[in-house]
C-alpha cells in the first residue's frame, strides 16, 4: 500500500492554506500539484503550505513547489511554508530552501508575512 | 458431426434401439407397478373407510420408494410365492393428516395398490393428576379377533401360514429401546410395549434362506392401531446386493476438489488480469436461478417434501440460499476461468452457449448444438445398455433418487440439477479440459486422460452400482463426449449429457405398466422430439450469426490482455535497461590518482534506478571530485544525469575553480532544465601533494572531513543551494566555498543520500552518527579500505530491506610522501551491480 497523503484547504481572505499531511514523495506529488493547480486555476496566487503534519518529503516533492513557484510569483502571489518539523526542515535547509521561499514556524506568522512582505524580493 | 440432421436421424435409431434393449436390462421393469396417484389414493381412502376414519378433509401427502433389494430379488430365482406383495419392489405410502396434527392415518401399498400396511394415531388421554400410572395391559389368552382380521386383509389367503412368533430378540431390524417402556413378552409372541400390545407372526413355510416374512399386529385401547407385513433380507443377501463403490467415485470426489480450489485460483488471476468477463458469469448465474425457480413452483422437488408444510416458496428460499449461494457462485468462478482458457484455445466452443445466455435462441448455432447435443445423447444413454447386452458385466440401471413417482414424473425427469454427473462432466470440459489446451503442449497427455475421467463422471448418472468391467462400458460413451465437445462445442456436450436423463426415465417409465407413468415416458420422448424438431427447425431457418467474429473478437479481446500485460512488462524492463546502461556509461571507468591523494569511489545503484553520479574533473591542475544528485528517477533523472555530467566537464575545460564551475552549471542547468527539475551537488578539488582542498556544497549532503590528528570528523555544512533552482544572482549570493588542509591520513568522505538515508526494516534510518563511527574505526585504513568498510556497514545495517536509492560515494585520503598506500587497489571502482 502506498505510503499515505492528504491536502486539505482552507481560505483566510486571499490566502489558502493548504494542510499537507503525511508522506510527499513520487506518487503523492501528482496529487499536490492538483491541488495547487486548481487553486491557481481559481486565480489564488497566496498559497501557504502548512506542513505540520508532513512527515516525509522527497526530491520529487521538493519539485512541486518549484514547479508552481515562478507562475505565482509573477502573478503577485507567493507560496509561503511553516510548520515544518525539524526532520524535513533539515531537508528543506540542505536544499537551500531558505533562500528561494520564506520559512516560518506556524500559520500565523506565514499569514502576517502576506500582509508585511507579500512579495518575494530578490 | 457438423451435420445437425444426420446427428438427429442417428438419434432417432439409438432411441428406438434403447427403448428395445433397456427393459431386459432394469429389473424394475419388469415389477408390477399399476398404480398411479389417483389409484394410490382411492385405496388408501378405501382402506380409511373400512376402518371408520373419516378423512375426507385431511391432508394427504403421498410417496414412493423403490427398494433395491426387493427390486434384485424380485427378478432373481428362488423368490418366495407373491413376492411383489410380500416384498414389494415398489411400495406406496399414502398418509393422511388432519388440521391439527394429532391425528393421521399411513396407508402403505405394494404396486398393485394392495395394502401392505397401516399405522393409526390418536392423541392419546392425558393420565389425570393424583392417579397412578397404569399398570401395562396384561397380553389376553387367546389373539383378538379383529387383531387376526387385520391380519388377513394384509396377507389375503395365506393368513394360515402366519403363525404366532415371538419377535427376534437381538435383530438387526430391532430398534434400540427408549428408556421406561415396559416390555414384557408372552409364550404367544406378543409383547407389551407401554400400553400398547403387539403381535408377531411369521410365516416359516413361506420364508427362504434369504428372506423372511413377518407380520406385525398393534392392539392399542381395544382395537387394532397398526398393522404390517415386513420382509426380512438376510445378512448373507444384502451383501451379495451391496452397491460397489466404484473407484471412479473416489477419483471423482478429488477431481471435483481439485478442480474446485484451482478454479478460483485461476479465475482471480484471470480477474487481476482483466481476462474475465464477469457479465457472463452473472449471466449463467440468473439462467441457473430462473430455471430452478422453474421446477420448483411447478412442483418437481416432491410430494413428500410437501408433507413437511413447507410452501414452494419457502423452499425456494431454501434451494435457493443453500445451493445457489454457496455452491452456485464457486461453480460460475470455476466455469469464468475455463470460459478464459477456452477463449485463449478454441473460442468456437463457447460461442452458441454464449448465444444462448444472452438469449438469443433462435440463431442457427444453437440449434445446431441442440439437434447435435440431443441426437449424441442418444447414443450416449444406448452405449452403456448394448455392453449390458453382451453380458459382460452386471450392471443395476435405477432412475436416480426422485425417479417418476413424484407429482410430475415429466418434470423432474426434465430437471438438470438431481444430476451429479452433469457438474462433474461440465466442470471437467468446462474448466480442466480448456485449460489442459492451454498449458499442455501434447494433447496425448489430456485428451486420454479427460476421457478417462469422463468415463468416471458418467458412471454416476447412467449407473448405479457397477462392476470394475462396467467401466468399459462407459469409454465409448467417453469418447463421443469428448469428440462432441471438440467438434460441436460446449453447448452440444451439455445438452447430450443432460439429454441422457430424460431419455433414460422415458424408457423406464415405458417399461412399467402403470398407465400414468407410461403416459409420462411418451410425454417425456414427444417433448424430446419436439425440442429436436424446433432445433432442426431453428439450424435451417434460424438467425445467422457470423460465429467466426464472434470468436475472432474474443480472441483479439484475450489477445490484446496478453499484449497489454507484455508490453507494460516489457517497457518498464526498457526503461529500466535503458536508464540503468546511462548510468554505466556515465560512472568513470576507474578513480584517478593524485599526487599525495588516494581515492576510492563507488556507486550501488538502486532497483528503481536513481539519478546519482559521481565524476572527476581537471581543472587548473586540480582534481575535482564530485558527487552529484538528479532529482527524480528513472529514465528522466538518468538523462539529466548525462547532461549535468557533459555540462560539467565542458565548463570545467575554461573554468578554473569549483565555485565557477558550480555557478555555470547553475546557470545552463536553470536555464535548460525543467521547472521542478534541480540537482544537488558536492565537490572537494584537491592540489596535488598539497594537502589543501576546496569545497563545495550546492543542496547536497555535506562532506564528512575526518581529522586523524584529532580522531574527529566533521560534517562541512557550507551554504549553497540546489542547482537548476534559481537564477546566477540568488545562487552566487547563497554559495560558500570552504578551504580546508588535510593533513596526512585525513579523510573525505562524499556521500550521496543513498547513504544516509538507508532504512533497516523497522524504519530507522542509518545516519550521519552512523557514517561517522564507522569512519572513526577505520581510520587507519586505505581509501579503498574506508571505502569498502562503509559499504559493507550500510548493507549489515539494511539487511533485507530493498533500497530505493543509488548509494555513491568517494572516500579522499591524504596520504604521506608516497602517492600510492600498500595494499590498494589501483584504479577506484565503478561496480555498477
Amino acid at each position: 500500500m502506498a505510503n499515505p497523503f492528504n491536502v486539505t484547504q482552507s481560505y483566510q481572505d486571499e490566502v489558502v492554506v493548504l494542510v499537507v499531511e503525511g508522506y510527499l514523495d513520487a506518487h503523492t506529488a501528482g496529487a499536490f500539484e492538483d491541488v495547487i493547480q486548481s487553486e491557481i486555476d481559481k486565480g489564488v496566487y497566496k498559497i501557504i503550505v502548512d506542513c505540520e503534519s508532513l512527515t516525509y518529503i522527497s526530491s520529487a516533492g521538493l519539485g512541486v513547489f518549484m514547479g508552481f513557484v515562478e507562475d505565482v510569483r509573477d502573478h503577485g502571489g507567493d507560496i509561503k511554508i511553516c510548520g515544518l518539523i525539524p526532520k524535513v526542515r533539515q531537508v528543506f535547509e540542505l536544499l537551500g530552501f531558505q533562500q528561494l521561499y520564506h520559512i516560518l514556524d506556524n500559520r500565523d506568522d506565514a499569514l502576517r508575512k502576506f500582509v508585511d512582505e507579500p512579495k518575494w524580493g530578490g | 458431426m457438423r451435420s445437425p440432421l444426420l446427428a438427429a436421424i442417428g438419434g432417432i435409431v439409438a432411441v428406438w434401439a434403447l427403448l428395445y434393449v433397456y427393459p431386459r436390462h432394469d429389473p424394475l421393469a419388469n415389477a408390477p407397478y399399476t398404480l398411479d396417484r389417483q389409484s394410490a389414493v382411492a385405496a388408501a381412502r378405501a382402506e380409511a373407510d373400512r376402518q371408520g376414519i373419516e378423512v375426507s378433509d385431511w391432508d394427504v401427502a403421498l410417496s414412493t420408494d423403490e427398494r433395491s433389494a426387493a427390486v434384485v430379488y424380485a427378478s432373481a430365482e428362488g423368490h418366495i410365492l407373491r413376492a411383489d406383495h410380500y416384498a414389494p419392489p415398489v411400495k406406496t405410502d399414502v398418509l393422511f393428516r388432519a388440521a391439527d396434527g394429532e391425528r393421521s392415518l399411513l396407508v402403505e401399498l405394494d404396486g398393485r395398490g394392495q395394502l401392505v400396511g397401516f399405522r393409526r394415531r390418536q392423541p392419546q388421554p392425558k393420565p389425570k393428576e393424583g392417579t397412578e400410572a397404569e399398570a401395562p395391559p396384561r397380553i389376553p389368552a387367546e389373539v383378538p379377533a379383529d387383531v387376526s382380521q387385520a391380519l388377513a386383509r394384509l396377507t389375503g389367503g395365506d393368513a394360515a401360514f402366519f403363525k404366532p412368533a415371538a419377535p427376534p430378540s437381538a435383530g438387526a431390524s430391532q430398534p434400540p429401546q427408549p428408556s421406561g417402556v415396559n416390555i414384557t413378552t408372552g409364550s404367544s409372541g406378543a409383547t407389551v410395549r407401554n400400553r400398547t400390545i403387539q403381535y408377531h407372526f411369521r410365516a416359516d413355510s413361506l420364508s427362504n434362506d434369504d428372506v423372511t416374512l413377518e407380520a406385525t399386529v398393534d392392539w392399542l385401547d381395544d382395537e387394532v392401531s397398526a398393522a404390517s407385513l415386513d420382509a426380512t433380507f438376510s445378512d448373507a443377501y444384502r451383501a451379495r446386493d451391496e452397491d460397489w463403490i466404484t473407484v471412479g467415485t473416489v477419483i471423482l470426489l478429488l477431481l471435483s476438489l481439485a478442480a474446485g480450489l484451482l478454479g478460483i485460483v485461476f479465475y482471480i488471476v484471470g480477474w487481476v488480469n482483466g481476462e474475465i468477463r464477469h457479465r457472463k458469469m452473472l449471466l449463467g448465474l440468473c439462467w441457473i436461478f430462473a430455471v430452478t425457480a422453474l421446477f420448483y413452483f411447478w412442483g418437481a422437488a416432491g410430494e413428500a417434501k410437501k408433507a413437511e408444510d413447507s410452501p414452494g416458496f419457502v423452499l425456494l428460499l431454501e434451494y435457493s440460499v443453500t445451493v445457489l449461494f454457496l455452491g452456485a457462485p464457486v461453480v460460475m468462478a470455476i466455469w469464468g476461468a475455463g470460459f478464459m482458457f477456452a477463449v485463449r484455445s478454441a473460442p468456437r466452443r463457447l460461442v452458441d452457449l454464449d448465444l444462448l445466455l444472452r438469449a438469443r435462441i433462435l440463431s442457427r448455432p444453437v440449434g445446431r448444438a441442440v439437434a447435435v447435443g440431443l441426437g449424441a445423447g442418444a447414443w450416449l444413454a444406448l452405449f452403456p445398455l448394448l455392453f449390458a447386452e453382451t453380458g459382460l458385466g452386471k450392471s443395476v440401471l435405477s432412475l436416480p433418487d426422485t425417479g417418476a413417482w413424484t407429482i410430475h414424473p415429466v418434470l423432474s425427469s426434465l430437471t438438470p440439477f438431481q444430476r451429479q454427473g452433469l457438474t462433474v462432466l461440465a466442470l471437467l470440459f468446462g474448466f480442466l479440459y480448456p485449460m489442459a489446451e492451454c498449458y499442455v503442449r501434447r494433447p496425448w497427455i489430456y485428451r486420454p486422460l479427460a476421457v478417462l475421467l469422463a468415463g468416471c463422471g458418467m458412471l454416476g448418472p447412467v449407473f448405479d452400482s457397477a462392476s470394475p468391467v462396467a467401466l468399459l462400458a462407459v469409454v465409448p460413451g467417453a469418447l463421443l463426449i469428448e469428440q462432441v465437445y471438440r467438434r460441436a462445442g460446449f453447448l452440444a456436450f451439455l445438452t447430450c449429457v443432460w439429454a441422457t436423463g430424460p431419455l433414460m426415465q422415458s424408457a423406464a417409465m415405458l417399461s412399467f405398466s402403470s398407465v400414468t407413468l407410461r403416459d409420462a415416458g411418451a410425454s417425456i420422448l414427444w417433448l424430446l422430439a419436439a425440442g429436436l424438431a424446433a432445433a432442426l427447425a431453428v439450424a435451417s431457418f434460424g438467425r445467422r450469426v457470423p460465429v467466426e467474429d464472434q470468436e475472432a473478437q474474443w480472441k483479439r479481446e484475450s489477445e490484446i490482455a496478453g499484449r497489454l500485460r507484455e508490453a507494460e512488462r516489457e517497457r518498464l524492463l526498457s526503461e529500466f535497461s535503458v536508464a540503468r546502461r546511462a548510468q554505466e556509461l556515465m560512472l568513470p571507468a576507474s578513480a584517478p590518482q593524485v599526487s599525495g591523494f588516494e581515492v576510492s569511489a563507488s556507486c550501488q545503484p538502486a532497483s528503481e534506478v536513481g539519478g546519482d553520479l559521481y565524476d572527476f574533473c581537471y581543472f587548473n591542475g586540480h582534481l575535482g571530485a564530485v558527487v552529484a544528485d538528479v532529482s527524480g528517477k528513472g529514465v528522466p533523472a538518468a538523462l539529466y544525469m548525462t547532461l549535468t555530467k557533459g555540462l560539467l566537464h565542458s565548463v570545467s575545460r575554461h573554468v578554473d575553480s569549483p565555485g565557477d564551475i558550480v555557478r555555470e552549471l547553475n546557470e545552463h542547468l536553470h536555464a535548460c532544465a525543467g521547472r521542478n527539475v534541480f540537482v544537488t551537488l558536492v565537490m572537494a578539488s584537491m592540489r596535488p601533494d598539497d594537502g589543501s582542498v576546496q569545497c563545495v556544497r550546492a543542496g547536497h549532503n555535506p562532506i564528512l572531513w575526518y581529522q586523524a590528528a584529532e580522531s574527529k570528523g566533521r560534517y562541512l555544512h557550507s551554504s549553497g543551494i540546489g542547482l537548476g533552482l534559481a537564477g546566477d544572482r540568488l545562487f552566487r549570493r547563497s554559495l560558500a566555498v570552504e578551504s580546508i588542509h588535510m593533513a596526512p591520513h585525513d579523510l573525505l568522505v562524499l556521500y550521496s543520500d543513498g547513504i544516509t538515508e538507508a532504512m533497516n526494516a523497522r524504519g530507522d534510518e542509518y545516519g550521519e552518527d552512523r557514517l561517522h563511527a564507522v569512519i572513526e574505526s577505520h581510520a587507519g585504513a586505505g581509501a579503498h579500505d574506508v571505502r569498502e568498510a562503509i559499504l559493507q556497514d550500510v548493507r549489515a545495517f539494511v539487511g533485507r530491506t530493498p533500497q530505493h536509492d543509488d548509494m555513491t560515494l568517494i572516500v579522499v585520503r591524504r596520504g604521506s610522501a608516497r602517492p600510492l598506500s600498500k595494499g590498494a587497489p589501483e584504479s577506484g571502482d565503478a561496480a555498477v551491480a
